[in-house]
C-alpha cells in the first residue's frame, strides 16, 4: 500500500493539502534513488502510524 | 717624560740629557722587536702616551698609563672574504677590492637571476611580451609563460526523458546528460540528481534551474533547490492548463563536496509529468569565485 494512503487510512480526515510541500503538515518525499517514497515531515499532531517511520529508510 | 709637549728651541740653546729624554726618546715611536724587549727597556721610564712599534707583530701600541693598548679599536676590519656572488681581490688590504660577480651572468636587459641549489644562481632570459613569470612543470624553477585564462566554470545537466512526479511528493528529478560539465561536477551514473562541488572548486556559485510542468491547472507547483538535503530556495506557481513552467535560480557559497538538488512537488491530486528533457527543463550551476 502507498504511504500516502496508508497515512489516509488511519486519518481519514486528512485532505490533499495537508501534503501540500509548503502548506501541509506532512510531507512525503522520493529522492529518486530506488529507495522510496519516504516521510520527510510530520507536523501533524498525531502519531505517525504504526509501521511508518519518519525519515528516510536505509538502503 | 712622555706628554711634555713640544719645546722651540732656539740658536744657542744647549741641549740637555733631560731634554733629549724627554722631548726625543720618551715622544717618538720606539721600535722594538717584541713586547718583552719593551717592557725591558722602559720598566723604569714608563709614562702614558708612549707610542711603540712592535716588529713581531707589526702592531703600534700605546700606553694609557696602565698597560698597552693597540692604536687601532677592537673590531675594525681586518679582511674582507668572498661570498656567492662576491669576488674580492686585497682583501686583506690596503685597499679590498669588491666585486659583484653575479652580475656577471647577466647578459641582457630583463634577466633574472635565480637560485638552482643552495649559494647557487642562474639567469632566466626576459620572456616575450604579455608573458608571465610561473613555476615550471616539475616545481623546480621559474619560467616565463602564457598567462592563463580565465576560463569558464560549471554544468549544464540535462534529460533524455520528462520524469513522473506523484501526487504530493517531493521528488528529487534526476539528469542522465550534460550539455558541458567542465569539473566533473555531476555524474550521468550516480546520483544523478546532483551537483557536486569538487575539489579545488569551493565558492560561490548561480544555481539555476526550470521545468515545464503538465497541462493541468490543479493544485500548486513548486520548484526548489536543495543544498546538502536541505531546501534553500523554492518557487511557487499556481498552474495554468497550458504548460506551467517553475524557474529558479540563486547564489550559493559552496564548499567541496557540497551538493545541490532540484526538487519538484505537485498537489494537483494525481500524477503528473514534470518535463526535464530537451529545452523543456535544465540545471545548472556556474561558478563566480572563491
Amino acid at each position: 500500500m502507498e504511504i500516502k494512503n496508508q497515512i489516509i487510512e488511519t486519518y481519514p480526515e486528512l485532505t490533499n493539502e495537508d501534503f501540500d510541500h509548503r502548506f501541509g503538515t506532512i510531507e512525503l518525499a522520493d529522492d529518486s534513488d530506488g529507495l522510496g517514497v519516504y516521510v520527510s515531515k510530520w507536523d501533524y499532531d498525531k502519531p505517525i502510524p504504526e509501521g511508518l517511520t519518519l525519515g528516510k529508510p536505509s538502503a | 717624560m712622555a706628554g711634555a709637549g713640544y719645546k722651540l728651541f732656539q740658536t744657542g740653546d744647549v741641549l740637555t740629557a733631560a731634554q733629549v729624554n724627554t722631548y726625543l726618546n720618551e715622544q717618538t715611536v720606539m721600535v722594538f722587536a717584541n713586547a718583552a724587549a719593551r717592557t725591558s727597556a722602559l720598566t723604569s721610564v714608563l709614562a702614558e702616551g708612549m707610542v711603540s712599534y712592535l716588529q713581531d707583530t707589526n702592531a703600534v701600541e700605546v700606553y694609557n698609563g696602565s698597560s698597552w693598548v693597540n692604536v687601532g679599536n677592537a673590531g675594525d676590519i681586518t679582511e674582507v672574504q668572498a661570498g656567492v656572488g662576491i669576488s674580492i681581490a686585497s682583501g686583506t688590504g690596503p685597499i679590498p677590492v669588491i666585486t659583484n660577480s653575479s652580475t656577471d651572468l647577466i647578459t641582457t636587459a630583463g634577466d633574472i637571476l635565480y637560485g638552482t641549489a643552495a649559494d647557487t644562481v642562474a639567469r632566466l632570459g626576459i620572456g616575450t611580451a604579455g608573458q608571465v613569470l610561473k613555476v615550471n612543470s616539475g616545481a623546480t624553477a621559474p619560467e616565463w609563460g602564457a598567462a592563463s585564462a580565465g576560463g569558464f566554470v560549471g554544468v549544464k545537466c540535462t534529460s533524455s526523458a520528462s520524469q513522473t512526479i506523484a501526487n504530493n511528493t517531493t521528488t528529487v528529478l534526476t539528469w542522465d546528460g550534460e550539455e558541458f560539465d567542465t569539473d566533473a561536477f555531476h555524474s550521468t551514473v550516480t546520483n544523478t540528481g546532483r551537483i557536486t562541488i569538487p575539489a579545488g572548486k569551493a565558492g560561490y556559485y548561480r544555481i539555476f534551474g526550470y521545468v515545464n510542468g503538465d497541462n493541468n491547472a490543479t493544485g500548486s507547483r513548486y520548484l526548489m533547490i536543495y543544498k546538502n538535503a536541505v531546501s534553500v530556495a523554492e518557487s511557487l506557481l499556481t498552474p495554468s492548463t497550458f504548460y506551467p513552467t517553475n524557474t529558479i535560480s540563486t547564489i550559493l557559497n559552496l564548499a567541496v563536496s557540497d551538493y545541490v538538488e532540484l526538487r519538484y512537488a505537485q498537489s494537483s491530486g494525481t500524477s503528473q509529468s514534470a518535463f526535464t528533457q530537451g529545452v523543456y527543463g535544465t540545471f545548472q550551476a556556474t561558478y563566480l569565485g572563491a
